[in-house]
Parts: C-alpha cells; structure tokens; sequence
C-alpha cells in the first residue's frame, strides 16, 4: 500500500506537467487526452506504465482505505503544535503543492521561474503581544517538483479547514493528494469538513463535472463523497485553546460537547448544527444570530464568538469558508481569524492567500503568498486546455 | 482571425442567456408580464440555430456546459435586467402628448445573437419608429437566416422578410465592422432608415471594449452630433468590463489573452467608473446627466427585496465575496 500511495503521490504532483495527463477515460486505460503542450499528443498505450496509477481501482481502494482511517476520529479530531492551519483549496493543485513547500520552509517554492520573482511575506504576532513582518522574495522556476511531504510533514503537521474540491481545475488530484498524504502520515495532518465537501453542491460547483469529464462516469465522484462523509467537524489544538473549523458557530452548539455528539456520518443537512459548522460566517456587523445571505448556516457577532470562547475555554477560533484578498482577517480582538488558502480564487479573482502556523509557544505566524504565476511555455500546467473559457462576462 | 475572435464572444453571451433562461433567472417578472413569449424566442432561436450553422451551435453548447455556475447566471441576469429597467425609463412616454415625439428608434451596436427587437417591438409596437441591429456581416448574415427560418414556421411570433428583417422595414440587421470610418457608419445608418432627428437609444453590451480607445472615441462623438444630442435626443445605454485598481484586469487581460488570444484594448485604460464615464462626459454636452453604475451596486440597491430572494432561489449561491469582486468590475453607463 505504501509503495502504491507514494506513486500516487508522485503522480499527482505531476499533473499538468508534460509527462502527464488531465483526463482519463476509463478505469482500465488511463487515457491522457488533455495534454499541457499543445503540439504534441500522447496516445495511452499500454507501455506506459503510468497510465493506471490513478484508475477507478485503485481510487475506490484508497477511498476506502481512508475511511477506516477517518472513522477512528472524533467529530472533533486533536493535533498538537507546531501546526499549520490552511483554508479553502478549492482543487487549486499547483497552489498546494506550493503551499506545503513554502509553509514547511523545506524549499521556497515547488515552482521555480528564474525571471519570475514570488515574494512570500511572513507576518509573526509573538505571544508577548510584539508583531513582525518580514517579506522573502522568492524565486520560483517552472520546472516542477515534487514537494518533499516527509520533510515537510516532519517540519510541521497541518489542519485543512475543508473546501478541497471544487471551482478549481485539479479537485480530484487535490483530494487525492491530501487523502493519500493522510494515509501516510495519520498523524500529523488533519482534514476538516467544509461545505463544498458534499455530493449536494459538488455536483453545482465543478467536482462532479470534473469527474464525469475525466473519466465519463460518476464512479470516483461517489467514492470521494463517501470519504467526506466520515471527515471530522473541527479541530482542537493542543489543550484545546485553539478550535479549528470551516465555516463557524451555530446557535445550536453552545458547549463543545455537543459537536461531540452529532452523528456526522452523513451528508450535510440543510440546517442544524452540522450545518451550521460547516456554513456560519462571522460578521462584525451584527449583534446576535442573523439570517445568512448564503441560505445556509448563521451570521454571528462579537457576543457570539466572546461567549463561545468563555464556555469552552478558547483563545482563538479559526476557520476559512470566505474569500479574503489579503489571505488572512483577524476579527473580534483577534478572538477569531479567517484563513484562507487559495490565491487568485478561481484564476481570476487577484487575491493573496495564507496559511498560519503556530509554533509550541503558541506564536502566531501568517505567510501570505501569492499565486503560481499562470506562464505559457508550451502548454500550461495550471490551466487545462479544454477548459474553452474562463468565466467571465464577454 | 482577430475579427472572429471577436465575434465569437457572442457565443459567450447567448450561451450565458439561455443558461440563465434554463435556470429561471429570465425573464425576470417584469419583463414576463409584457413579454410573455421570451423564453420561447430564445429557445426556439437556438434549437433553428444548427441547421445554419452546427459548428456555432456546438461552441455556444459546450460554452453552456461549462459556464454553468450560478455566479455567472446572476451576473448574466443583473447584466440583462439593469439594461431593460435603464431602456424602460427611458422610453416611458412624453408628457408632452405631441405623437411624434413619443416615436422612438433604438440601435444596437454589435447586437451579437441579442433579440431585444421582438421584445420592445411588442411592448412599444406603436412608438417603435425602427430597430437597428449592427454586427460583422458573418454575424449578421447567421442571423439573418436563422430568423428568416424562424419566420417560416412561426409568421406570428416573428413577421419578418425573407432577409430576417421585418415587413414593414421597421427592424433591420445591418452588417457593419464599426472599426470602419464612423462617417459610413452614419451613412450606412441613414440608407436603413435611420432618422437622426428622432428620438434614439444606442445600445452597446459589451462592445465598446473590443474597440481601439481611438476608434470608439470616434463613434461616440460622431454619434453623438449627428444625433444632436444638445436636443436631449439621444441616449446611450452602455455595459463592459473595468479593469479596476486592483489586480483583476490585468489577470482578466492576460487570462482572455492566452486562452482565447482575445483582447481587451481598454480594459486598463477605463479601468474605474470615473474614467469609463469620462470617456462619453469629454465629448457629449455637459448638460447631460451620465449615470454610471457597477453590477454589485445594481444587486445591492436597485433589485427590489422579493426580486433578489426570487433570484438567490434559483440557485443556491455559496459565496458573497466572490460575486462582488466579479460583479464590481462591471458597469452599466447611461444618458
Ligand atoms: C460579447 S458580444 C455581445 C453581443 C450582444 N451585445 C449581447 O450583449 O448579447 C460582442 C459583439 O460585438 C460585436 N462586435 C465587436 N466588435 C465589432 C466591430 N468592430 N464591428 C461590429 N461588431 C462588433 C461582435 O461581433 C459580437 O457580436
Ligand atoms: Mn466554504
């Protein structure tokens, strides 16, 4: 299994690059059919052995490998420091893979581009109250590489905060990617819930058409469905000052005990407390539970959040479900902080992303970091050529 | 080839229009009760569509799957309403009683697949002086056919000639590449039957920002005096994409630049509400009130509270911040 995960790995990280495909047709024949260089075109014959390294088979394998994993996790999982905290990925795979080199220091980027400079700034709160700021630029180069997980994963352990798949291009990579990382290394990285992590909305905003057009069935969009109905809820760090979720709070849950006791091994609801986990956002607007303009889970305020920290004994809540252009937003005295992790949303939208990283004296520090710069040399491994358009209003 | 680049942007906007007619999001109420048959105007142009041309038919299909996510049918729908509501105002009648001044002509610059004439000819049937569509001839030509098909099997609904414009020479599709000298634009106009001394609405949906900065500040200002706008006799309806201040224009410049070798040349130049209606304020008369708003202002403030709630159910929406950074790039300008 091990050998097996680590080709998936590997595999993965090299999509978009010229030695792989995008799309795949069938279980048996992995059949690349997108190709990143425009020119020339592979056709899927048996002597490559790669073709079924991400087949059907072997999807459903790893998927429900997985699941006994996640079962053994409580709705709210535990992780000690020093640990990163990532939002939204969103199937944006290239900006992962860069997100796990930059956030572990192991290199400074997964992409290397000599004429292309890609600053990542850090910003440090010390738990004496003092911040610093600095900014590195780096160089990146297009010629990919695998980030080194065991290095990295050895450096730091990571939460996800939910929302891998959809919008994005590479959402079935990016699950895989981080189910497979799961599997290798259980306990140093943990993934949460989010809202996009159900068949209900994955079948509106790109997951399930990214399966069907990879592989002209529904078969690994469902397996993955199963795998996100056993993710956990939250997250709690060391003794607990700390509570990780995606979305935010809910009327519903006033002790942490009573997320402890929802019954998750389902499909979201439609309202409730686990919806509400996974829906809520934060406003600094409102002064008690408000109706959300998402249709789904609550607005909350400063009395919300101040109270629900004094019953369950946190300092900070930190979650992502919403778009920040400047990657990160603290909130009610630092009481709550979005993260978010997916720059240039949707390849479109400009922003900068972040993780948060928070060390055995519970230092906060951001890196902000900005999106694999989009370059065509000869095909381009972050936009898909199929793709006809980008969506904008012509 | 840059020319067809260009033309092809239509099939983005029809394809957004029937998803968004599929979905349920058009016609909103309003246009509906004066308007019934527009979901089947629509409909029954694109199902004629492929036995004009299959290959258009299949890009605007494949456009349909693949731009399907709600944020682009709610922009598709601010984008149609904002202009129809800013056309209604405009053409409510004169207080003055004096017929001919009710009488009106409404012009649209690179129309694309848009039937806004079967609409306002049914709602305005009397007013309604002439309708003028202008394209590149390959798009007028389509076009053309496709009505005259249409009129074939369903005379009521369309009455047209056999060249897709109507009997009585009220609607005409006009090829015209408005990169061309404006002067033969105007004479062009006047050869359909265009009267440049009545009331007139020029319609560009996002069209200005395929042309040179030099080339459409020729068309505004040769438009605008021949018309006379000093007499309040014309009026503009405008609707593109801004750059902004922030990263968005130069990720949409290099985006629409290496996907589709589409270019925006003004993209960056009005690149702010400001600037964009700088652009008509320097050359039309001062008097004239240039109204300019972005589509999230147009979302927040002017579609009433029932109609938003209809719209957010049509889909379920997962994200604000999202939509306003989209929708604040683009702007409806009107006089
Ligand atoms: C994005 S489409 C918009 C179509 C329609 N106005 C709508 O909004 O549904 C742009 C249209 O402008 C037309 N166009 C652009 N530049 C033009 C030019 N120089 N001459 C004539 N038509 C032009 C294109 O052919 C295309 O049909
Ligand atoms: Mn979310």
């Amino acid at each position: 299994m091990t050998d097996k995960i680590d080709k998936i790995i590997e595999y993965i990280c090299l999509s978009g690059t010229n030695s792989t495909a995008q799309e795949y047709t069938n279980s048996q024949t992995y059949s690349p059919s997108i190709l990143t260089s425009c020119e020339s075109s592979y056709n899927t014959t048996n002597t490559n052995p790669n073709n079924n390294i991400l087949s059907e088979e072997n999807i459903y394998e790893i998927c429900q490998y997985i699941q006994d994993l996640l079962i053994q996790e409580p709705n709210i999982a535990h992780i000690d420091t020093p640990v990163t905290i990532c939002g939204d990925i969103h199937g944006q795979l290239h900006d992962l893979l860069n997100l796990f080199s930059i956030s572990s220091g192991t290199n400074n980027s997964a992409f290397d581009d000599q004429d292309e400079t890609n600053p990542v700034t850090v910003t440090t709160n010390n738990s004496n109250g003092t911040t610093t700021t600095t900014t590195t630029p780096i160089n990146s180069t297009r010629t990919t590489s695998i980030p080194n997980f065991s290095q990295s994963l050895l450096n730091t352990r990571y939460i996800f905060l939910g929302d891998f798949v959809d919008r994005g291009f590479y959402s079935l990579e990016t699950f895989l990617l981080l189910i497979c990382l799961k599997i290798r290394y259980p306990d140093r990285i943990i993934l949460v819930r989010g809202n996009h992590e159900t068949r209900q909305i994955t079948k509106v905003y790109g997951f399930y058409d990214e399966c069907i057009r990879k592989y002209g069935n529904c078969n690994v969009w469902r397996y993955c469905c199963e795998v996100f109905d056993y993710l956990p809820l939250g997250c709690s760090i060391n003794d607990g000052t700390i509570f990780c979720l995606h979305g935010g709070l809910s009327p519903d849950v006033k002790n942490l005990n009573e997320i402890r006791c929802i019954d998750r091994k389902q499909e979201v609801p439609h309202m409730g407390a686990m919806c509400d986990l996974l829906w809520s956002d934060p406003d600094e607007l409102v002064n008690s539970w408000s109706v959300s303009p998402r249709g789904a889970g609550y607005l909350f305020g400063k009395n919300e959040v101040d109270e629900f920290r004094y019953l369950n004994n946190i300092d900070l809540i930190a979650r992502a479900h919403q778009l920040v252009m400047e990657g990160y937003k603290e909130m009610f005295n630092k009481g709550l902080v979005t993260v978010w992790s997916a720059p240039n949303y949707c390849y479109r939208c400009g922003n900068v992303a972040s993780v948060l990283t928070i060390d055995n004296n519970m230092n906060k520090t951001y890196k902000i970091f900005d999106a694999v710069p989009i370059k065509d040399n000869r095909g381009n491994s972050i936009i898909p050529n199929k793709k006809p358009s980008m969506d904008y209003f012509l | 080839m840059e020319q067809l680049v260009i033309q092809e942007t239509d099939y983005d906007a029809i394809s957004s229009k029937i998803a968004c007619i599929n979905k349920k999001y058009l016609p909103d109420p309003q246009i509906f009760s004066v308007y019934p048959n527009y979901e089947l105007l629509y409909n029954s142009y694109f199902n004629e569509l492929p036995k004009v041309t299959r290959r258009s038919y299949n890009k605007i299909k494949k456009l349909m799957s693949s731009n399907n996510y709600p944020i682009m049918n709610i922009g598709t729908y601010l984008r149609t309403v904002s202009i129809d509501h800013v056309l209604s105002l405009y053409l409510l009648p004169n207080s003055d009683n004096a017929e001919k001044n009710n009488h009106f002509q409404i012009i649209n610059l690179g129309c694309g697949t848009d039937l806004r004439y079967f609409q306002y000819n049914h709602i305005y049937e009397e007013r309604l002086e002439r309708y003028i569509d202008v394209d590149f001839p390959m798009a007028i030509e389509t076009k053309g056919r496709v009505l005259s098909n249409l009129n074939k099997k369903n005379p009521s609904l369309f009455d047209l000639n056999d060249n897709g414009g109507s009997t009585d020479g009220k609607y005409q599709l006009m090829s015209f590449n408005l990169n061309r000298n404006t002067d033969e634009l105007i004479k062009q106009l006047e050869l359909v039957g265009c009267d440049f001394s009545l009331k007139t609405i020029i319609i560009t949906e996002c069209c200005l920002c395929y042309i040179e900065d030099a080339k459409s500040i020729e068309l505004i200002s040769k438009l605008n005096s021949v018309f006379n706008a000093k007499t309040n006799n014309l009026h503009w309806v405008s609707y593109d994409p801004i750059g902004g201040t922030d990263k968005f224009g130069q990720i949409m410049t290099d985006n629409l630049l290496f996907q589709r070798n589409l270019k925006l040349p003004t993209l960056l130049t009005y690149n702010t509400k400001e600037k964009y209606s700088k652009r008509f304020s320097s050359i039309i008369n001062s008097d004239i009130s240039i109204k300019i708003e972005d589509m999230w202002e147009i979302f927040q403030t002017k579609i009433p509270l029932k109609e938003k709630t209809r719209v957010q159910k049509c889909e379920f929406l997962d994200e604000l911040e999202e939509l306003k950074i989209i929708l604040s790039h683009y702007v409806i300008l009107y006089f």
